[in-house]
């Protein structure tokens, strides 16, 4: 595991995705759909702050709340709420949080 | 050479030159010498009452010792939990500590694994044993309630452990309450996440949550489970010390393990404790009466791998080493395909099992085993070609680590080692030779009785 401990990843909780597939046209470059139209996730950490953008976007996106953005172990509440705020506000995100 | 039983209930020495020094034994049954849980009377002699029990080991004082010390102790000793994934018991127990809630500790005795017997043995035969390595828990992190989770099933385990509860009564140690609380039929109810809905009062489904149990679990509380081997463990630890404790094993995975035999061998359902270093081949040939390397063994659980006899012949028996090979000891199964058997026919037979088992949660597992299933059902009845088998691997890929829980992926381990390790059988089912199925060798066991419904 050389994963840096503030990286953040986007994960699903494969027990919620419904396989409606919105995920996938917001972040195509880490969201596939396999042959039954559920989500497979590559989570490597996203690093790129374009990136986490359309991640955020995707996590909204998503109607079964299947999706959701961790940071390290446990701070995966934090994260989201960040988002919330962000969106409500519509600020642009910047990505500060992968680099704090 | 060393003293070691080949029966369940007799101990014979193995006659080798009658100068031969007597060395520590590396591993034995239920009352074999050098054991550790499974020391004492020998399962003729059914389970060892409370008298026995306190005669031999003692009573573990924890009135003076504060969790704290206990804790260390436990980090001290590098106890690693029993139940497949490995993960250290002082981080659980100090998470469950630090975290907000009164914890409680749940001793996990459900075991799902079909073939498994290690926890029911354990628990019909040295029930005070979990029982005190449960208090020890709950004492380190102030837990105020055991659990003990079993299956109606295993009927003179939980028996052993109603009669021993009983007697812990009646002596007056009955510090904590302790529930029992049946586990329902499925194969997933065992993980950690599915107990701890249930005992929510909710289904016994795996749950991904963010929080770790030890951390919120039960109704919000900070919730130790942990497999019932791994408490027998913590008892004696909490008598001998960690010094004592890492004796056995290795620095990695220090302590010894139980196992369990199944399939093709001398008693299926014969739990062995590992003590020293030996191979997997040492221990099938006294203690599961081979005489030579089987054509295949199934490690570590149904969602397990299949190795070759050879390969694992000469193969360490140890959790640390297995890991580096990219095994896994999982629940301790170490089950031997019969020489007549066809190693497809008992993959597609499993395959079809773990299918029907799934909680039917996500989506990968709900499609993604059965068309698996259904693909190593064609190759094992001959009927595939090439490109069949590529959309199998492509298939049994897509599935690798998706889901919720890790039964998915257990079940891809199970196919893509068996493609590996029955390559010949695999060419001749492609070129539609089919292996003869009357020769009828006993397969695994499944518990078809046990039929799920959701």
């Amino acid at each position: 595991m050389t994963t840096p401990a503030n990286a953040i990843r986007i994960v699903v909780d494969g027990s919620r995705c419904d396989g409606h597939g919105i995920c996938a046209l917001v972040l195509p470059e880490r969201i596939s759909l396999d042959r039954w139209g559920y989500a497979s996730l590559d989570s490597e950490p996203i690093t790129d702050p374009k990136t986490l953008a359309r991640a955020r976007r995707a996590v909204h996106a998503c109607p079964a709340l299947a999706l959701a953005l961790v940071g390290p172990v446990g701070t995966a509440v934090r994260v989201r709420r960040r988002i919330d705020r962000r969106s409500r506000t519509n600020n642009p995100s910047t990505g500060a949080e992968a680099a704090s | 050479m060393s003293v070691i039983s080949t029966s369940d209930d007799s101990v014979l020495e193995i006659e080798s030159s009658a100068m031969a020094p007597l060395a520590e034994p590396l591993f034995g049954v239920a009352g074999s010498p050098g054991t550790r849980l499974l020391a004492g009377p020998a399962r003729s002699l059914g389970t060892e009452t409370l008298a026995g029990h306190d005669h031999r080991l003692g009573i573990v004082e924890l009135d003076d010792v504060t969790p704290q010390a206990l804790r260390d102790t436990v980090r001290a000793s590098g106890l690693l939990g029993r139940g497949g994934a490995g993960f250290p018991m002082a981080t659980k127990l100090d998470l469950a500590a630090a975290s907000p809630g009164t914890p409680i500790v749940v001793v996990n005795a459900s075991e799902g694994e079909p073939a498994s017997r290690k926890d029911h043995t354990l628990l019909e035969l040295r029930p005070h044993l979990i029982l005190d390595g449960a208090h020890v828990a709950a004492t380190a992190v102030g837990a105020d309630e055991i659990v003990v989770y079993s299956h109606h099933a295993n009927r003179r385990a939980n028996a052993a452990l109603l009669r021993a509860l009983g007697e812990r009564r009646d002596a007056g140690r009955a510090n904590l309450p302790v529930r029992v609380i049946n586990a329902p039929d499925r194969y997933v109810a065992g993980e950690t996440s599915a107990v701890v809905s249930y005992l929510s009062g909710n289904g016994a489904l795996p749950r991904r949550g963010a929080q770790p149990a030890a951390k919120v679990g039960i109704a919000g509380r900070p919730t130790v489970v942990n497999n019932a081997e791994t408490f027998a463990h913590l008892a004696l630890i909490a008598r001998f010390g960690p010094a004592w404790f890492s004796q056995a094993g290795t620095p990695e995975a220090p302590g010894s393990t139980l196992i369990t035999l199944a399939g093709s061998v001398a008693v299926p359902g014969l739990v062995v404790e590992i003590v020293g270093p030996v191979t997997i081949g040492h221990v099938l040939e006294s203690m599961g009466g081979l005489d030579a390397a089987p054509r295949a063994v199934l490690l570590g659980g149904y969602g397990g791998t299949w190795i070759t006899g050879e390969a694992a012949w000469c193969t360490p028996l140890e959790r640390h080493h297995l890991g580096a090979r990219g095994l896994s000891l999982g629940c301790g199964l170490l089950a031997v395909l019969d020489d007549d058997a066809c190693g497809l026919v008992e993959t597609a037979r499993l395959l079809r099992w773990l299918a029907g088992q799934s909680s039917g949660q996500c989506g990968p597992c709900v499609f993604g085993l059965p068309a698996l299933a259904e693909l190593v059902d064609d190759i094992a009845a001959g009927t595939s070609r090439r490109a069949d088998l590529r959309r199998l691997r492509e298939h049994a890929a897509s599935v690798r680590g998706r889901g919720a829980c890790g039964h998915p992926t257990g079940a891809v381990n199970l196919v893509e080692s068996a493609l590996e390790t029955f390559t010949p059988e695999l060419a001749m089912h492609l070129r539609g030779e089919v292996c003869d199925p009357s020769g009828g060798p006993a397969p695994f066991p499944l518990p078809h009785e046990r039929a799920v419904r959701r």
